[in-house]
């Protein structure tokens, strides 16, 4: 009943009603006046019989308590007038209550003191007794009546008082301690008094720190942080630079950490970003917040004001200036229109300045008079502005106008000429000459720093833009053509008017009493006179056509009898006329005017025969010139040989001319004959290709011959050697060392500035050798390798296999590597075939067993793999060789390397840098992956890089993963240097490009 | 946190305690008892809610809350092994409103019977049967295990925690409170004096002074006239060398432990301090653990400090004279508390810790 009342009261009645329910239950005496909130002890006392819905309703109410405990504010203790606890009621009343207590208290009853006991001995805690004697034994007792005495047990304890008094008993829980420890609570909803403080401002913050960057700043003195605030202004949000938040954790911690900071902050300043933080801690009435706030908001609004009032000011400002402009802008508009005025006067007047060089930086850039300008190039630079770069800055030797005209790409130049003295670069605009000149001036090209002078000639009429660009146009046209005509004018003159009368002057005509003279002679049989120089003439002549070819002189043996005797008995036959040849004259006619003329001397005819050899020999002399590095230091053996021919030939004819004169009445062999011209000695050929000593002294069969050799070479000026015997004894040992070799070793001779400085090279020590320098040793190095094989080689391979058929079965033989190749390159497609049946067998079996081991894994490339090896290079250092022929697209080796990343692969570069391994082997497959064999590799890093590469690099995926693989480009030989294209990409900076020392035909120069 | 302390000196900082923590976990109700364990870590208070509440004192927390619905709980004192604790019984005194546990069965053995828990594991290890009504004090022999208690029955009875029949047995007539001495050798038995309505008057106590060891007669008696407040408790300083009676009243008396005479009395301020209270508040002030000072629980919400310093004493031989020591003591200090009356004080005996409790516990601490 009560517990419905209550609920009704609560709910619509408020304090009063419920009170009246309330004070039917209180003692009496208690009227009204009782503390307030003594409606909130009813629900307790119905609570513990409550259950369900009704409580949560009543709980609901709010003014009832928490069922877990009394909320602080609400919880009224013992009324201190009354005694009474507002809340007891709400519990059963208990003995120990006033009401049943006083009463119990004060009842006194007679004092019995015989009932008086102490246990002496209680056989319960005796514990030498065993359970049953416990119960036998009975306790024993004092009584009253046993005591005598009754002393103070203080007074004798441990034999004196003092012992009592100032030896206190450690154990005992009553231990007089003058000092005690002090604990400090954590901080919970039980605690009292204010929180403690945790929250933090800091104010003045620059505006540019955001919250992610406090945040961590803050983080590294303790706790993350939390409740991060920027406090904005209210009106218009702008931030005023102060910050609240907490440290994360208990209050507890976060006010310890919080404190430490501030403590930090006021001892030593913390610095974000080199501004010291102003940090406080804010109180719980936000005080500190509010005063900084407050503070921020009105320095906020004094700098809105401030700036507004600028902003005023400036405005005010900008319209002065404003119209100060608009006045300065028509005066400038006025001056201009002057000034103008004054140019339109000055300009022609303000010509450029002629006949002047400006020198180079180096010297200042001085300006000269007068230009140096050789005579031959006026024609070409035609008074205009030109830039010189001397010879000495730029060789023209070493450097090609091609070259330059790249370097100079990107200036309008007209034309680039060269001369003894130097490089001239024409401009048809002095403007561009002059940027031209104040940029490139000095800078470094090639290995050379160009310094240029600038000059303009007198002439010069300055610049004037399109019109003069068309002249020059025009002019270029003209000159071109002028040229043309003039080259075309020369070579009409001499062929269709100098040739023809200079032919007619020799004609025979001409010079009938020669003529006559000469014919009875010939009647008279009597020996032509031959003169030495016509003699050589001739046999020049004969040289001519054949003085390159590889076997020289014996051919001649054969064929020149044989001409002599054409000569006599056909007068009418064609000769090859030495002038019409001077003159690039190839006339049937002449040739017959010849014929009469030609007949008398004694030289040999040549035969169609004889030219059709020299013909198929022209590729050959191309092969002898390829063998033959052609810088013009070689020339001069060349010409050498052609000496010692002539020779040969001369002694051919006065040996046959003797022959026909002084025997006569021998042998038959020895007779001259009419029909056709017989060897006397049995023609030889010669079984080695190169012309020595034994030949020549095989040549001279007997005196006469020796006389007409020893005629000859009457004019030669003989060979400074000291000791004869010993020469040709070392010709003649030296065995395959000819003539030839001889001079071979005198090609390589290296630049002065490699040759040795002691005289001998082993005694130099040793000394590094740039690799920029290296390419001097290139064809020297190239003559050493032979094992370099080139396309020029096969060529000699392909001679030898026609001429001397018996050799096809040799090994050297190309159609024969061609053959194996072939049968190679069979062979090997059907093992990659067998190889790929081997490998899915495998492969099926793997899944079969379903292991993961590694011992099934095929490596497919391999089995593939060619035999090669690695050995000094005449490119660089290693080469990688092949040991047996390769047929064109045969795979031959991996690329093994460690896969990395790109990144790996810089760090890897530069490191290898820092250790001193200078060469790359650094491989890209991707943008991603770098295969790096500096470390752990196979020998195909050794290949190396070629402009006409006879491999390539393929990269190609096998299952599924890429791999590096080397193919054959073309058919490779046995021994033959595998080398491929590195493709690098182009270095733009000079200095970091890497010379190419590959010697191929086709070199760039460069690897990048 | 909690486990860091540092150790201060009562006098230097006994003045700059205040509450700082409060616990409510007796709904309200009366709390009747304050007790802190030989260590001084755990605190445990029974209350008319017939539960026991433990506290941790090191971490300011509440700990435990043991129920002891049927027989109420009262005088909960710590033993001197674990987390075990006596405390006495109060039977509910209306019958018949909770048929569940309210009935008063006068046969009940257990009716009166003093409780031995494990708080621990909350079991019970022991009951101690022999008083006839209810307990009034309950001591623990600081030393040894013992524990005296005294009822209204009349008589003062002396325990061994280890066996459950009493060991000792004074008839006292009347209603008394026990007390030991620090050293566990001396007991004083107050006979609690009737309190008449005229405040004014004086009444008159008397303390009885035995030796633990023979127990049967005291060695010494002494006559303590006071005011007409009831007391609460009387206790031993922890030198031996004071006896307080505390009372409910603006009056606390000073006696010497010696020769028993009134050192000085206690006062508070007016009359209208004194504690009115339904229920016993036992204790309503205690000393601090160097002897030098009392702290007095008053009415109107405050904490007195008295220092007893410059008291003369006896010192078991010296002879006192009553012109050798101020009549009346005023206090040191006051401390107004908002957490309730404290009608109970205890103080720790290890840590720099004050108890109160009205219907909350409070926790003082030097701030």
């Amino acid at each position: 009943m009560s517990y419905n009342n209550y609920r009704h009261n609560t709910y619509y009645n408020g304090y009063r009603s419920s009170y009246n329910g309330y004070s039917g239950y209180d003692k009496p005496g208690n009227g009204p006046g009782t503390p307030n909130g003594s409606n909130s002890y009813r629900p307790y006392k119905s609570y513990p019989s409550t259950s369900g819905p009704k409580t949560d309703k009543v709980d609901k109410t709010p003014s009832t308590d928490d069922t877990t405990g009394i909320k602080k504010n609400e919880l009224t203790g013992t009324n201190m007038i009354t005694g009474e606890n507002s809340h007891d009621s709400q519990f059963d009343k208990l003995l120990i209550h006033a009401d049943y207590l006083t009463s119990k208290l004060e009842k006194i009853r007679d004092r019995d003191i015989s009932r008086n006991f102490k246990v002496v001995y209680d056989p319960e805690l005796d514990k030498a007794l065993s359970k049953s004697e416990k119960k036998a034994k009975s306790k024993k007792f004092h009584r009253v009546q046993d005591l005598v005495e009754v002393k103070d047990p203080r007074l004798t304890f441990n034999g004196k008082l003092e012992s009592y008094l100032n030896k206190p008993n450690k154990r005992s829980k009553k231990f007089p301690f003058k000092q005690l420890p002090q604990t400090k609570f954590v901080y919970d909803e039980h605690s009292l008094g204010a929180e403690p403080l945790s929250e933090l401002v800091i104010w003045d913050l620059p505006s540019n720190i955001n919250e992610v960057y406090l945040t961590n700043f803050i983080q590294r003195f303790g706790n993350p942080i939390k409740d991060l605030k920027f406090v904005n202004d209210e009106e218009n949000g702008v931030p005023l630079g102060i910050v609240t938040f907490k440290f994360q954790g208990n209050l507890e911690k976060s006010s310890r950490l919080a404190n430490k900071l501030i403590t930090d902050a006021a001892r030593s300043g913390i610095k974000l970003d080199g501004i010291k933080l102003n940090i406080g801690l804010n109180d719980h009435d936000n005080k500190l917040l509010t005063s900084k706030r407050k503070l921020a908001e009105g320095k906020l609004r004094a700098e809105r004001q401030k700036i507004q009032e600028e902003e005023r000011a400036k405005f005010e400002e900008l319209k002065k200036k404003k119209e100060e402009e608009l006045k300065r802008k028509e005066q400038e508009l006025k001056e201009k229109a002057k000034e103008e005025e004054f140019t339109k006067e000055l300009t022609p007047r303000d010509k450029v300045e002629t006949n002047i060089t400006i020198t180079s930086i180096k010297n200042n850039r001085r300006k000269i008079s007068g230009y140096h300008l050789p005579s031959d190039l006026n024609k070409y630079i035609k008074d205009r502005p030109y830039i010189i770069i001397y010879d000495k800055y730029l060789s023209t030797k070493r450097v090609s106008s091609q070259d330059l005209k790249k370097v100079l790409s990107k200036y309008n130049w007209t034309r680039i000429l060269s001369d003894r003295s130097g490089f001239f670069i024409v401009f048809n605009s002095l403007k561009e000459c002059e940027r031209c000149f104040y940029k490139e001036d000095g800078k470094r090209v090639f290995e050379y720093n160009i310094f240029m002078e600038l000059c303009v000639p007198l002439n010069f009429k300055g610049d004037s833009k399109s019109n003069k660009e068309n002249s020059d146009s025009v002019n270029e046209a003209t000159n071109m053509l002028i040229k043309d005509f003039e080259s075309y004018l020369t070579k009409d003159i001499r062929e269709r008017i100098i040739a023809p009368a200079i032919l007619d002057y020799l004609s025979d005509d001409l010079y009938p009493e020669i003529i006559k003279d000469l014919k009875a002679k010939e009647i008279q049989k009597v020996t032509p006179v031959v003169s030495n120089d016509t003699l050589k003439e001739k046999a020049l002549s004969i040289l001519s056509l054949q003085k390159k070819t590889v076997l020289p002189s014996f051919r001649k043996k054969i064929t020149a009898p044989k001409r002599l005797g054409i000569s006599k008995l056909n007068d009418k036959k064609k000769t090859i006329i030495p002038m019409s040849h001077a003159l690039n004259f190839d006339n049937e006619e002449s040739d017959s005017d010849e014929e009469s003329s030609r007949s008398l001397t004694p030289v040999a005819p040549l035969k169609r025969q004889v030219s059709e050899t020299s013909i198929e020999e022209e590729p050959k002399k191309k092969v002898r010139r390829s063998f033959l590095y052609d810088s013009s230091d070689e020339d001069q053996p060349e010409k050498m040989e052609i000496d010692e021919e002539i020779g040969e030939q001369d002694e051919e004819a006065i040996e046959d001319d003797k022959n026909e004169v002084d025997y006569s009445q021998l042998e038959e062999i020895y007779q001259p004959t009419f029909d056709f011209p017989r060897p006397t000695y049995e023609g030889f050929i010669p079984k080695r290709s190169k012309f020595d000593l034994s030949q020549f002294q095989d040549f001279i069969k007997d005196e006469e011959d020796f006389q007409l050799v020893k005629e000859l070479y009457k004019d030669v000026i003989p060979a400074s050697i000291k000791n004869i015997e010993y020469w040709a004894w070392k010709l003649k040992t030296g065995g395959n060392e000819g003539l030839v070799t001889e001079i071979d070793n005198d090609v390589d001779t290296l630049p002065s500035q490699f040759n040795s400085v002691t005289g001998s090279f082993k005694s130099d020590g040793y000394r590094k050798i740039n690799d920029s320098d290296k390419i001097a040793y290139l064809p020297h190095r190239k003559k050493i390798h032979k094992p370099i094989k080139t396309i020029q080689h096969e060529g000699d391979d392909d001679f030898e296999m026609e001429s001397t058929p018996s050799l096809t079965t040799t090994n050297n033989n190309t159609n024969n590597t061609k053959d194996t190749n072939q049968n190679q390159n069979h062979s090997s497609r059907v093992n990659r075939a067998n190889n790929r049946r081997l490998a899915a067998d495998i492969s099926a079996q793997k899944q079969m067993i379903g292991s993961e081991s590694d011992i099934l894994n095929l490596n497919a490339l391999a089995k593939r793999k060619k035999p090669v090896t690695f050995a000094r290079s005449a490119i660089h250092n290693w080469g990688l060789y092949a040991l047996d022929p390769i047929g064109a697209k045969e795979m031959i080796i991996e690329y093994v390397g460690e896969s990395i990343r790109q990144q790996v692969a810089e760090h890897r570069e530069k490191s290898y840098l820092k250790t001193g391994i200078g060469s790359s082997y650094l491989f890209r497959i991707d943008e991603n992956t770098v295969i790096d064999a500096t470390k752990k590799g196979g020998i195909a890093r050794f290949i190396n890089h070629s402009c006409s590469p006879s491999c390539t690099a393929k990269i190609i995926k096998v299952e599924g993963k890429k791999r590096i693989v080397i193919y054959a480009l073309r058919d490779i030989e046995a021994n033959e240097e595998l080398t491929y294209d590195y493709k690098f990409e182009r270095e733009t900076n000079d200095a970091e490009r890497i010379r190419c020392l590959c010697g191929a035909p086709g070199c760039k120069g460069y690897l990048n | 946190m909690s486990k860091e302390s540092s150790t201060v000196t009562i006098t230097e900082k006994l003045t700059k305690i205040k509450p700082s923590k409060t616990f409510n976990y007796h709904k309200g109700g009366s709390i009747t008892s304050l007790d802190f364990d030989d260590s001084g870590q755990y605190l445990i208070s029974a209350g008319i809610d017939k539960s026991i509440q433990l506290y941790d004192v090191h971490k300011g927390t509440h700990y435990k809350d043991i129920q002891s619905q049927k027989y109420g709980a009262h005088l909960a004192r710590f033993t001197h092994k674990d987390l075990d604790c006596l405390y006495v019984s109060t039977p509910s005194s209306v019958p018949g409103t909770d048929g569940a546990n309210g009935k008063i069965d006068e046969s009940d053995k257990d009716l009166n019977a003093i409780r031995y828990l494990s708080l621990a594991d909350k079991k019970y290890i022991r009951y101690f049967r022999g008083h006839s009504d209810q307990v009034l004090s309950l001591e623990v022999d600081p030393v040894h295990d013992f524990f005296l208690t005294s009822s209204t029955d009349g008589t003062v009875k002396l325990w061994d925690t280890k066996t459950p029949s009493c060991t000792g047995n004074i008839d006292v007539g009347q209603s008394s409170y026990v007390a030991y001495d620090p050293h566990g050798i001396v007991i004083v038995v107050a006979k609690i004096p009737n309190v008449s309505g005229d405040k004014n008057e004086y009444v008159e106590g008397e303390l009885e002074f035995y030796d633990a060891k023979s127990l049967l007669k005291p060695f010494m008696t002494t006559k303590i006239s006071t005011k007409s407040f009831k007391w609460n408790k009387v206790e031993f300083s922890n030198t031996g060398k004071l006896i307080l009676i505390s009372t409910d009243g603006n009056e606390h008396y000073i006696i010497d432990a010696f020769s028993g005479q009134l050192i000085t009395i206690l006062t508070t301020g007016s009359r209208t301090n004194e504690i009115r209270s339904n229920y016993p508040n036992y204790g309503s002030s205690c000393f601090t653990t160097d002897g030098k000072y009392v702290l007095v629980g008053s009415s109107n919400s405050s904490l007195s400090i008295f220092d007893l310093t410059n008291l003369k004493l006896t010192n078991g031989s010296e002879i006192v004279k009553e012109s050798d020591n101020p009549k009346k003591l005023l206090p040191l200090k006051t401390i107004q508390s908002n957490q309730g009356v404290p009608r109970i004080v205890s103080f720790n005996p290890k840590l720099f810790t004050l108890a109160t409790a009205d219907n909350s516990v409070s926790l003082w601490q030097p701030s």
